[in-house]
């Protein structure tokens, strides 16, 4: 007997409750306990359910809840598992699982430490419902579940550490950290929701060509109704809105550099490893729409290259230890999706898996290290971290190596499986991508030389001369983390290097592979160039480190401003907007004044009028009333007399 | 236990009853006297709810007029009925604790509830005249009694948009009976005898005027940021005002049926309005600095998606509209409540003060929650709505759709920029620290969400009620 795959998501919920409705049933750090033992049965159900699963998805129904919107029925809330959603299943349980302990740590000293916990369970649950909806709006109901944990937890010092202290320096630094990050907060959900109504689009134009929003009802659909290509290609697009808001791809990127307002092990779990991949689940869960549509398919590819290429070019000259990682983020998805775009679903997938491990190291390796430096997070002010902190340091270097995708390290093989889908493909993309691969490679490494070599710069500026080694709580997820990063990619050898793919082939029982068409002699070609450049990207950070050169990375303020993107919607879109909502409201004042003058104009002949607007509602109601009794009595006469 | 065709008349004039009792009973029993009232109405909703519907009453009331006395509560005017007993109970609550001497606002309250009920259980149209207006009068005096100085002004403004539509639907209602022939005004009788041809147009046309300034809808909606921005601080006369939107209501149950084909030709020009008002009132309550007046902004537009799903026609668009019709109630309501305790502890309304979670975490809280409900975030009440609407709307109109969808982009915008200025960033320097809830208050923000939360994951019960209502209504336009 299975147990049911409703427990998934209801174990952090009720972790949710619990934590919200009575902080005060758990003292000191309990409260963190509770959390990460809710978290880890639900990782054991995943485990048991990912051990148990057949060929066939299973598919559990609870009760009805949207009006009409199945097939000739209402929706049920239902749950579905097949191979895609009982990987995701793992991932997010299992990492989520070692975050929630390293948080334990990493929180200890927060006044909120309860209910920060809350919130990540929450997020927790609401990820999961995204992974295992069986239907589109379930999925939307966890897709804006996590946007409204993100918000929550980006916002998490939302009034600044400092702001109610008494030293007016401090006090002046917290109100601005206040503001900072709750703009962070709410940029983040307001762009979230502009894809959010693409996705909210998608859905009803699903609707009206399939007359349903249960995606096994749709997949039956699809083979057996033929519609018009340019009707799927269109939904196909709507949900690629939605999914660019949600993973912070190009147009709607900029909320993503910005969300590393929030706590560190949120920036991991939310920003890195799993809610901004829902873009690419989402993509990899129609993949039956968009093989209908090649052009939808173009533009995801398209797409996620061209935000590879932004978030790596934004990523060169970045000093916020988080923000390069930020950045190194956008780019990665960008991979993600350039695979799901070309039909490379499996290696989309892959790389997702990949990247949630070692992002999420070095995320939490970041954060050791500000917690280390007293909340410094300039790199400028790091340098010489290995002498300080040697196993953190080891781990961090772990995953600059899978990022980078020097060999064996998992980044390497899941990178590889998609330069090689590109060059299959579209050609352009994969010399983009290789170029990216550079680039990441590069400023990945000048990360690695500021925080960890050199001499340490920033004794004064932090005012610690002796920063200190993580504790063990923060060491187990870390370690754990750089073994998956380091291992991972075993799971996927391609044949050409005698391995058996043995991840495709699990994955490949859900979702349709891409057919292999290029000779191993092509693949190796294009493997050595991967490693090559990858390898000189971090020669390249090595020169400039001995040069002393790191500090400014290339391309100055270019790059320091991200593209100046955030400069652009300011300007084009936030500004505006403001200024119409103040025209309107003028407007609406108006229109009032408008219909009042008319009012008065037209009472202004005759004295009887003029006495009529009196302005006393009681006159008003005198005449209305004396009016409508007229009327009633003219009808009343009238139906007496004639006999009705 | 009696006939359930009785219930919907005791559980209307209940409240009226309470109200006198009030009047009489000495001042320190008025608070439990009103709650009691209160509670006791609810119960009845609830029992007429487990019987399944009421059942028709319908009794002769002035033969020589064919008006008729024809109440029944079922399907859609059931949960609405159930939801204003609901928030009535909330208001009372409130207004024992916040407002001193409360004797005249409970005793308002309770009658504007009479006036409320007897609106939704109407099934004669000169009856729902008459509960009409008559829920008109507690609103006035209750903007009269406790309103803010430029109270005068919103009232004149208020009563003469409403009596000038009341005015144009009592010429319908006549005009519908006399054209069409029918014996009465019952709505039985009337759907007998439609109005057909250019007539039935003029008629939808001013019964629309009526609905539409109750609605209310652009460009009849003037009076709306008035009468909140001057009413009392506490938010508890907002609260029944916002009960009293009762024209998506009106359209439903009287309009659809009575005027099947002017609502289908209509339909283009009027489901533009209604996206216009939505998105138009979301973007003017980005600019608003005045808590009320941002929340009445909110409301507007909400009502524009009432509007826009029962003009589509269309069966989910309908269930939609009617879903978000009841349970907006809970959400808005409960944030003028919050809104009047920020009052009660800061003395502003103002959207820029900063800093008030560090104090109020738990306020703080349900406002975020209840601001997350207001704008459609899916797990609340407010998403089935909303999102029914919008996907049925969307296979009538895709445009219109997306027209009215680029609101839910404005409303995370309103509400999230007023959220954080108010209750995040940082205490402005030398500001009070605010206390957080305390006794009653938990309830009157906790339960409307409760309730919200309950309907948005689980819709069974009150889909069970509409779906089979809207149902038979649009079978009347010949399946659409």
């Amino acid at each position: 007997m299975l147990p049911l795959l409703f427990l998934l998501p209801l174990l952090p919920l009720m972790g949710f409750a619990l934590l919200m409705l009575f902080p005060r049933l758990f003292p000191g750090k309990s409260g963190g306990w509770v959390a990460t033992a809710f978290i880890g049965t639900a990782f054991v159900v995943a485990v048991v359910r990912y051990l148990g699963q057949t060929d066939t998805p299973a598919q559990e129904t609870l009760w009805t809840w949207l009006p009409n919107m199945a097939l000739n029925a209402n929706l049920s809330v239902g749950f579905y598992l097949d191979q895609l959603s009982a990987l995701m299943a793992l991932i997010i349980t299992g990492i989520g699982f070692l975050i929630h302990l390293y948080s334990i740590s990493y929180m200890s000293h927060d006044a909120k430490f309860t209910r920060f916990f809350a919130f990540l369970n929450f997020f927790v649950a609401m990820m999961l419902i995204l992974v295992l909806a069986d239907s589109y709006p379930l999925m939307f109901v966890g897709w804006e579940g996590v946007g409204m944990a993100s918000y929550l937890l980006i916002g998490f010092w939302f009034s600044g550490r400092g702001s109610e202290s008494s030293d007016k320096d401090i006090r002046a630094a917290g109100e601005r950290e206040g503001v900072n990050n709750s703009n962070a907060a709410r940029k983040a959900f307001i762009m979230n929701r502009i894809g959010d109504l693409g996705f909210m689009l998608g859905m009803f134009l699903l609707y009206k060509l399939y007359g349903t929003l249960s995606i096994p009802e749709l997949a039956t659909r699809v083979e057996g109704v033929s519609v018009a290509t340019a009707g799927v290609e269109l939904a196909c697009l709507f949900l690629l809105v939605g999914a660019i808001g949600k993973s912070g791809q190009l147009p709607l990127t900029t909320w993503l550099p910005d969300a590393m307002a929030g706590p560190t092990p949120v920036s991991a779990l939310i920003h890195a490893a799993t809610m901004v991949t829902a873009g690419v689940y989402l993509i990899t869960r129609s993949h039956f729409l968009y093989e209908l549509a090649p052009n939808a398919s173009l533009w995801v590819a398209w797409v996620g290259g061209l935000t590879a290429l932004y978030g790596a070019l934004a990523a060169l000259n970045q000093h916020d230890i988080k923000k390069i990682l930020a950045f190194s983020t956008v780019s990665q998805l960008g991979y993600m999706f350039l695979a799901v775009g070309v039909g490379a679903y499996s290696a989309g997938v892959f790389h997702l898996l990949s990247h949630a491990f070692f992002k999420a190291l070095l995320f939490l390796a970041a954060g050791a290290v500000i917690h280390a430096l007293h909340d410094e997070q300039d790199v400028r002010r790091m340098g010489g971290m290995r002498k300080f902190m040697p196993f953190t340091h080891i781990v961090s270097g772990i995953g600059v190596l899978a990022i980078s995708g020097i060999p064996i390290w998992s980044g390497f093989f899941s990178k590889d499986a998609i330069l090689a889908a590109a060059f299959e493909t579209q050609p352009a993309l994969y010399a983009i991508g290789l170029i990216v691969a550079l680039l990441t490679a590069f400023y990945m490494g000048r990360w690695y030389f500021l925080v960890w070599r050199g001499e340490y710069r920033g004794a004064e500026a932090t005012g610690v001369a002796h920063p200190h080694e993580a504790d063990t709580i923060t060491k187990i997820p870390l370690g754990i983390l750089a073994a998956g990063a380091t291992l991972i990619g075993f799971l996927n050898i391609p044949t050409f290097l005698g391995g058996g793919h043995a991840f495709d082939t699990y994955l490949g029982r859900a979702i349709p592979q891409e057919a292999h068409e290029i000779s191993a002699s092509t693949e190796w070609t294009l493997t050595v160039l991967a490693v090559v450049v990858g390898v000189a990207g971090l020669a390249w950070a090595y020169a400039a480190h001995r040069a002393s050169k790191l500090d400014n990375g290339p391309l100055g303020q270019f790059s320091a401003s991200a593209l100046y993107l955030d400069n652009v919607y300011d300007g084009l879109v936030a500004a505006p907007s403001k200024a119409i909502a103040g025209a309107l409201d003028t407007v609406d004042r108006g229109t009032d004044g408008l219909i009042g003058s008319i009012a008065s104009n037209a009472a202004a002949p005759g004295a009887l009028f003029t006495m009529w607007q009196s302005g006393f509602v009681r006159a008003y109601a005198v005449s209305m009333l004396l009016g409508t009794a007229g009327i009633i009595g003219y009808w009343a006469l009238k139906m007496v007399g004639s006999g009705a | 236990m009696f006939d359930p065709q009785w219930l919907p008349t005791i559980m209307i004039f209940l409240p009226l009853l309470g109200s006198l009792l009030i009047l009489v009973t000495p001042g320190r029993w008025r608070d439990e006297v009103a709650g009691f009232m209160a509670a006791v109405t609810l119960g009845l909703g609830l029992m007429i709810w487990y019987a399944g519907g009421s059942g028709l009453l319908s009794l002769n009331w002035i033969p020589a007029l064919g008006i008729t006395y024809s109440v029944e509560l079922s399907g859609v005017s059931l949960a609405l009925a159930m939801v204003t007993a609901f928030m009535s109970f909330i208001a009372v609550l409130y207004a024992a604790r916040r407002i001193p001497n409360p004797g005249t606002m409970l005793a308002l309250i309770l009658a504007m509830e009479t006036g409320l009920l007897g609106i939704f259980a109407a099934r004669d149209l000169i009856l729902f005249y008459v509960f009409f207006e008559d829920a008109l009068l507690p609103s006035l005096l209750m903007l009269a009694i406790y309103g803010k100085a430029h109270r005068m002004r919103a009232l004149v403004k208020f009563a003469a948009y409403t009596l000038f539509g009341s005015l144009l639907m009592l010429v319908s209602i006549i005009g519908v009976r006399y054209l069409g022939g029918s014996p009465t005004f019952a709505l039985v009788d009337l759907k007998q005898h439609l109005v057909t041809g250019p007539a039935q147009t003029w008629l939808y046309i001013g019964f629309l005027t009526a609905m539409a300034v109750k609605l209310p809808l652009w460009p009849l909606h003037a009076w709306l940021p008035d009468f909140h921005e001057q009413n009392h601080d506490s938010g508890i006369p907002d609260v029944m005002g916002t009960l009293y939107k009762v024209g998506g209501y009106g359209l439903f149950t009287f309009a659809i049926p009575l005027f099947p084909d002017a609502s289908l030709e209509l339909r283009p020009i009027l489901m533009g309005l209604a996206a216009f008002t939505a998105l138009y009132s979301a973007w003017i309550a980005f600019g608003q600095k005045d808590w009320k007046r941002l929340l009445a902004y909110a409301g507007l537009s909400h009502m524009g998606f009432v509007a826009l799903g029962v003009f589509s026609l269309n069966e989910t668009a309908v269930i939609g509209a009617m879903y978000l019709l009841a349970f907006q109630n809970l959400y808005t309501g409960a944030l003028f409540l919050s809104v009047g305790m920020v009052q009660e502890r800061i003395g502003s309304l103002d959207t820029r003060v900063g800093g008030l979670m560090t104090g109020a975490g738990a306020l703080g809280g349900m406002t975020m929650a209840l601001w997350f409900a207001s704008i459609a975030v899916p797990g609340f009440a407010g998403f089935i709505g909303e999102f029914s609407v919008l996907l049925g709307a969307y296979q009538v109109s895709p445009w219109l759709a997306f027209t009215a969808g680029l609101t839910v982009i404005a409303a995370a915008a309103y509400a999230l920029t007023a959220f954080q200025t108010t209750f995040w960033q940082s205490r402005p320097l030398g500001g009070v620290v605010v206390r957080d809830l305390v006794h009653t208050e938990w309830l009157i923000l906790g339960l409307p969400l409760a309730v919200a939360i309950f309907f948005g994951v689980y819709s069974a019960p009150a889909l069970n009620l509409m779906q089979p209502a809207v149902k038979s209504v649009l079978a009347a336009l010949g399946g659409n």
